[in-house]
């Protein structure tokens, strides 16, 4: 029985970091439309989302899926914006990347990815700072 | 604890090298964080298109601006006053084509390198040498004292522009600029003059004085001026501009300096064109006007395509502006400039054609002791400027430009090992753009106002004389029936007259002597003076950057600087041949494909071949099917058309280019003067019509005499061993469309966005130019530049009815995902035109916009 409480303990931590790093993620990068860098807040979203769960893994994975799930939204919105996919290949095509636009997408997720798992990461050291040890979570 | 505090430092260092690498380029790629995060480049495609209706709010705006945007995403602005017509304009002009803009201005300013790193200093030191910069802050100074009405247009345009920066920066930027991680900088009054100093210095920058020079060096003095007339000879065959010219050298040098003069072409050749519609190899155009009396409707027409490079954006933007202090006018403009530069209003029509001629640059050989310059008998100091390049990615560089009275010292340019080795050489450039008078003599924007808003021939007479560079030939048209031609700008008058000194040796066509002696420059044509025909006899006037009027002219305009002449003469034969012309007729003209060289040199070619088969001479089957080619050619309905679907103008091009060489090349060798221009091929079209045993077609590098004949044959038989090395032996790809393309390079050279490479029609000498030189990596032919615009006017119901037509090859919108980023493209490629919907409720509107308080 402690064994499930724990589980879903945890299995909620990690939703919890997921929506906060998402919803976070969010917010902070709306500054983008006045600072050219705003795109480093994600770390701070990151951060917040791997401060709250138990392991080193998974408080990357919340950082990392919870900012590919903000620049998705994003990416989605963009797309009822105006002629994405096409604007993808382009920047592809620029790249030497042929016509493969997803590659574009994938590669610009997976940044943001990366970085929102860093964040994270570093957001669950802290936390162990903050709590004395690992445990204490 | 110690390991999760070592686990820590190793997340923090990833983190940290993880952010530093996506906040730095590499090369060609840019800083990646900036780039591909939401707000980064991904938000380009939202401004492809205008929204159904936006609303922008400015409290500098004095009152409502409506503007509606018609579906080739053509704006039609309303306002009440012409400074929130301009704001409007500003505004406009940066949500289409802000990176173009932000090119002109930097390109003119000498801080390209600021934004796109060391490649491009040359370039800035080049335009910094220049001086536009300078001379642009006295301009300015100028119209912020003395002309406060036009100052005060240009800083409410600055304005517009400067708002949609604020509202579009850093998200929602122009593609380039996320691809070189940069940002645009605020508008100044002074980028909008920099920006039109860069267009009078693209059309009318030329090096013929440096290349006369070198070669009147090389030549035999004895044949110079047979291969080069001066300006009373003149070229053959020439039909100027101006019908009834009724108003009316030789050469020595002292020591030039010929090998400064080789280094600095080099120099200069070593440019990069950022801008492919600017350069010597990127200028012509026609335009055209008849009086009612040569139409079917009775009403004048006018017709006008400048031709510039071909690029993409193109360079111009389509706009119609109505205000109610009397703009109701549409045409073209400039990027970056505020003012519509070819089009028409509610009254009178006009298009432009560059002069052309040496009335804009002056080379001088200034006599130098490294500090100082001899000039009128005294030793004077040069005048110093320090100027510094800031460099993406490096140390700012600073170095100092030396000007004399003529202008600044060009072979500073040149390495400083060269220098060092020849510390006299000092050649000094004087250009018309930096040396008209700052008193309200010249004010082309005054200028341009004027013209925009004339009524009538008075108005816009009064308002041409304020303009000065570059010297265009405007061609105009008004609804009471008048047509005219003006050799407008600031010419200047040489001292010494047409002829030089008497015997003849300095005149403006040569480098000079800079220490006072050589040909100076005595004011500059007064307007009362300057070429020009208000209705004349003829009924109708044609520009085609032929020689602007006959040698009974009185000043000096210059000498072999001008087209040959071929289109001209073709528009000439056209417009002479009937009196019912209707705007079918001048669309057929703007894409006319008649090479009209050809139909001097093909007749004689086929009598020559003719000659020779029956004196039994024997010819390989290949040059007999190509023979027989130019035989259909000369029968047929399209008989000298460069169309490209025919084989025969891709033999007789490449026949005419080898036949020039042929006849050339041999004497220029022996001269010396290999590389160096040759003479205008109607020279070589007068000799081969009438001097057939001229020494010029004696090829001095085999033994024997050998005439005209000989030349054309052998010329025939290498054409035929060129086309099948390079394009194959199989006659049926020798297609002209297979051989001649157009394609549209973006500034940013990136092919993605670049449009082409397509099958084109048309040659250098035909009205729809196709100027065009050999790649040998496309193995084709490329038309380097062309009519950058086609309008076509009738002046009777301009209110009324919708008598304007035009199209530009390119389209309003620089955004590739844009539907407006090549449609008109689309058009121009297949000879159409779309409505100018000067009455715009006639057009369909796509959008609206309004601008208030």
């Amino acid at each position: 029985m402690d064994e499930l409480e724990k589980f879903f303990k945890q299995k909620n931590k990690f939703l919890i970091g997921l929506i906060i790093t998402t919803v976070t993620g969010f917010l902070l990068q709306l500054f983008g439309f006045i600072w050219e860098y705003a795109w480093l807040l994600n770390l701070v979203a990151g951060f917040l989302g791997g401060f709250l769960v138990k392991s080193g893994g998974k408080s990357f994975l919340v950082g990392f899926l919870g900012i590919i799930c903000s620049w998705g939204i994003y990416f989605i919105i963009w797309a009822f914006q105006g002629p994405f996919l096409t604007f993808a290949n382009i920047i592809a095509s620029i790249m030497g990347l042929g016509d493969l636009g997803v590659i574009i997408i994938f590669m610009a997720l997976l940044i943001g990815g990366i970085l929102g798992g860093l964040g994270g990461l570093n957001g669950y050291f802290v936390s162990i700072f903050v709590y004395g040890q690992e445990q204490s979570k | 604890m110690k390991t999760v505090i070592i686990k820590e430092i190793f997340a923090l260092l990833g983190l940290i090298g993880f952010i530093i690498l996506l906040v730095m380029s590499f090369g060609i790629i840019p800083a990646l964080g900036n780039f591909l995060n939401p707000f980064g480049v991904w938000t380009v495609p939202s401004n492809a298109e205008y929204p159904t209706s936006m609303v922008i709010r400015d409290s500098r705006l004095t009152g409502m601006v409506h503007v509606n945007i018609d579906k080739y995403g053509i704006p039609h602005i309303y306002a009440q006053t012409d400074k929130d017509l301009l704001f409007a304009l500003g505004y406009l002009h940066a949500r289409n084509r802000l990176f173009e803009m932000d090119m002109f201005r930097r390109y003119a300013g000498g801080k390209l390198s600021e934004l796109l790193g060391s490649d491009y200093i040359n370039v800035d030191k080049y335009m910094l040498t220049i001086g536009f910069n300078r001379r642009a802050q006295k301009e300015l100074n100028y119209l912020k004292i003395n002309e406060t009405y036009y100052y005060n247009l240009i800083q409410s345009y600055c304005n517009g522009i400067n708002l949609y920066i604020s509202q579009n920066s850093p998200t929602n930027l122009p593609l380039e600029y996320y691809l070189i991680s940069a940002a645009p900088q605020p508008w100044r009054p002074i980028d909008v003059v920099l920006a039109k100093y860069l267009q009078a210095w693209g059309l009318t920058a030329t090096r013929y004085d440096l290349d006369f020079t070198l070669l009147h060096e090389k030549l035999p003095k004895s044949v110079f001026n047979e291969l080069y007339p001066n300006w009373t000879t003149g070229l053959p065959f020439e039909e100027p501009i101006i019908p009834d010219g009724s108003k009316g050298f030789i050469e020595n040098h002292n020591t030039i300096f010929t090998q400064a003069i080789l280094n600095l072409l080099d120099y200069m050749e070593a440019i990069p064109p950022i801008f492919k519609s600017l350069g010597e190899n990127g200028i012509g155009s026609n335009n055209w006007a008849v009086n009612g009396s040569k139409t079917s409707t009775g009403n004048p027409l006018l017709a006008g395509d400048p031709h510039l490079g071909h690029q993409i954006p193109s360079v111009w933007y389509e706009v119609h502006l109505i205000s109610g202090e009397g703009y109701n006018t549409t045409g073209v403009t400039f990027p970056g400039i505020p003012y519509i530069i070819i089009g028409h209003n509610d009254h009178i029509a006009w298009s432009l054609t560059n002069v052309g001629g040496d009335s804009a640059v002056d080379w001088y050989n200034e006599t130098s002791n490294g500090t100082h310059y001899y000039y009128n008998g005294k030793w004077q100091k040069f005048s110093e400027y320090h100027e510094i390049i800031n460099v993406k990615s490096g140390s700012p560089i600073s170095f100092t430009v030396r000007e004399t009275v003529h202008g600044p010292v060009m072979t500073d340019l040149i390495s400083h090992k060269y220098i060092n080795e020849n510390p006299g050489v000092c050649l000094t450039m004087k250009w018309s753009g930096t040396h008209t008078p700052l008193d309200g003599t010249y004010n082309i924007i005054k200028a341009i106002y004027g013209i925009n808003k004339a009524k009538n021939w008075t108005e816009f007479n009064e308002s041409l004389k304020y303009w000065d560079s570059p010297p265009q030939n405007f061609v105009y048209a008004d609804d009471q029936g008048n047509i005219a031609m003006t050799v407008a700008g600031a010419h200047p008058i040489r001292k010494q007259g047409v002829l030089g000194t008497p015997n003849g040796t300095l005149t403006g066509r040569f480098v000079q002597p800079g220490n006072g002696t050589g040909e100076e420059w005595a004011g500059f044509i007064p307007y009362g003076k300057i070429p020009q025909s208000f209705n004349p006899k003829q009924c109708y006037l044609v520009s085609a950057n032929q020689r602007s009027i006959n040698e009974s002219y009185q000043y000096y305009l210059g000498t072999n600087s001008w087209d040959p002449g071929y289109r001209a003469r073709e528009i000439n034969r056209v417009l002479r041949s009937k009196n019912d012309f209707t705007m079918d007729d001048f669309k057929k003209l703007q894409s006319d494909n008649y090479d009209y060289s050809a139909s001097q040199f093909v007749p004689i070619l086929i009598k020559v071949w003719n000659y020779s088969i029956s004196k039994g001479d024997t010819y390989s089957a290949d040059i007999q099917v190509a023979m027989s080619k130019i035989y259909q050619w000369n029968k047929s309905d399209n008989r000298f058309i460069m169309d490209r679907y025919l084989i025969a103008p891709t033999i007789y091009w490449k026949w005419i280019e080898l036949y020039q060489q042929n006849t050339w090349s041999d004497e220029f060798t022996n001269w010396g003067a290999v590389g160096l221009k040759f003479p205008a091929i109607s020279i070589l079209e007068n000799i081969t019509k009438n001097d057939p045993n001229s020494v010029w077609f004696n090829d001095t590098s085999i033994h024997g005499t050998q005439d005209r004949n000989y030349t054309m044959l052998k010329t025939l038989n290498e054409t035929v061993d060129w086309l099948k090395s390079n394009i194959g032996s199989n006659i049926n790809k020798w297609t002209w469309g297979n051989v001649h393309k157009i394609y549209f390079e973006h500034l940013t050279g990136l092919k993605t966005l670049n449009r082409g490479p397509y099958s084109h029609d048309g040659s250098s000498w035909t009205p729809n130019n196709a100027y065009c030189q050999w790649d040998s990596d496309e193995k084709a032919y490329i038309a380097q530049l062309g009519p950058s615009w086609r309008m076509i006017i009738d002046l009777g119901n301009l209110t009324t009815q919708l008598t304007s037509i035009g199209v530009y090859p390119g389209g309003q919108n620089s955004n590739p995902v844009s539907k407006h980023y090549d449609d008109l493209l689309q058009l121009w490629l297949n000879y159409q035109y779309h409505n100018i919907y000067f009455k715009s409720q006639t057009g369909v509107v796509e959008a609206t916009i309004l601008f208030t308080r």
